[in-house]
């Protein structure tokens, strides 16, 4: 068997991670499931973080510890990012009665 | 190449495919709450994937965080919107599907390409030691000590503003 453990296997899974997200994001018809392709685009980007600091150009330790704080980062921000999203699905949802995307297409109520 | 190096290859293969293969069944599940699942494992699987790379506590965040916050919002958001499910596919739509499924295809084979030309320096990692929650916490206190406090001001802010933006109009009735 190949030696599977290294940078560009992982790059590979992040890569096809935000495909995914981006093409879940293009062709989905309801405002939820696009909320789920945006969390698997911020976990590619998490994922790409923390696989640059394992194989990282130098043997500084503190290199390791910079990417997995940006990951945090990130992860808060992506809990915050679905919080708000679901708000404004919902008050859409008041008005349109529909989480279809297609129908929301009035300006005024 | 040592034992070691073939179990971990091994598990990189297992977490991979369960987090890709359930992302793969969130494009092609209508339902709902099939998709919340199948999000579930991909998010388990990345952060199997973080402890793989030396990250535990990143890995146990991921789980609270993801699995056990943000995607029971969404559950949430689901049961509180009714449920819109797609009856009959139009062949219009299929169409639009299959294009851009295979535009995707374009893009991941492009950056598959550029991650395999790259001549990544990458320093040997052999004895790479998990970080301990001790090493994030004193880093979050003395050199991350704006961004966090930053980031808690951010989640104040979207806590009042959807609150805010949910709330019903008191002024009305």
């Amino acid at each position: 068997m190949t030696y599977l453990f290294c940078l560009e296997s992982f790059l590979i899974v992040s890569a096809f991670l935000f495909v995914l997200g981006l093409v879940i994001v293009l062709t989905k018809h309801n405002a939820i499931q696009i909320i789920m392709g945006i969390e698997l685009i911020f976990n590619s980007v998490a994922l790409n973080f923390v696989t640059f600091s394992y194989f990282r150009p130098q043997l500084d330790a503190s290199y390791q510890l910079s990417g997995q704080m940006i990951s945090i980062f990130v992860i808060v921000i992506a809990a915050a990012d679905t919080c708000a999203a679901l708000a404004i699905i919902l008050s859409l949802f008041k008005v349109y009665k529909t989480t279809r995307i297609q129908s929301m297409n009035r300006l005024k109520g | 190449m040592d034992i070691a190096a073939e179990i971990k290859s091994l598990v990189f293969i297992g977490l991979s495919l369960m987090a890709l293969l359930s992302g793969g069944m969130i494009l092609f599940f209508e339902n709902l709450i099939y998709s919340a699942v199948a999000l579930f494992f991909t998010l388990l699987g990345v952060a199997g994937l973080y402890i793989l790379l030396g990250a535990p506590f990143l890995g146990m965040a991921q789980i609270m965080v993801y699995a056990g916050g943000v995607l029971v919002l969404i559950i949430f958001g689901i049961f509180l919107t009714s449920p819109y499910v797609e009856k009959e596919l139009s062949f219009k739509r299929h169409m639009s599907f299959w294009i851009t499924s295979i535009m995707g295809l374009v893009v991941f084979q492009f950056l598959v390409r550029m991650i395999l030309r790259t001549p990544w320096q990458v320093f040997t990692t052999e004895n790479n030691a998990p970080t301990s929650a001790k090493d994030i916490g004193h880093l979050l206190l003395t050199k991350y000590l704006l961004p966090f406090e930053i980031i808690s001001v951010v989640l104040l802010f979207v806590l009042i503003g959807s609150v805010l933006i949910v709330r019903k109009d008191l002024s009305k009735s």
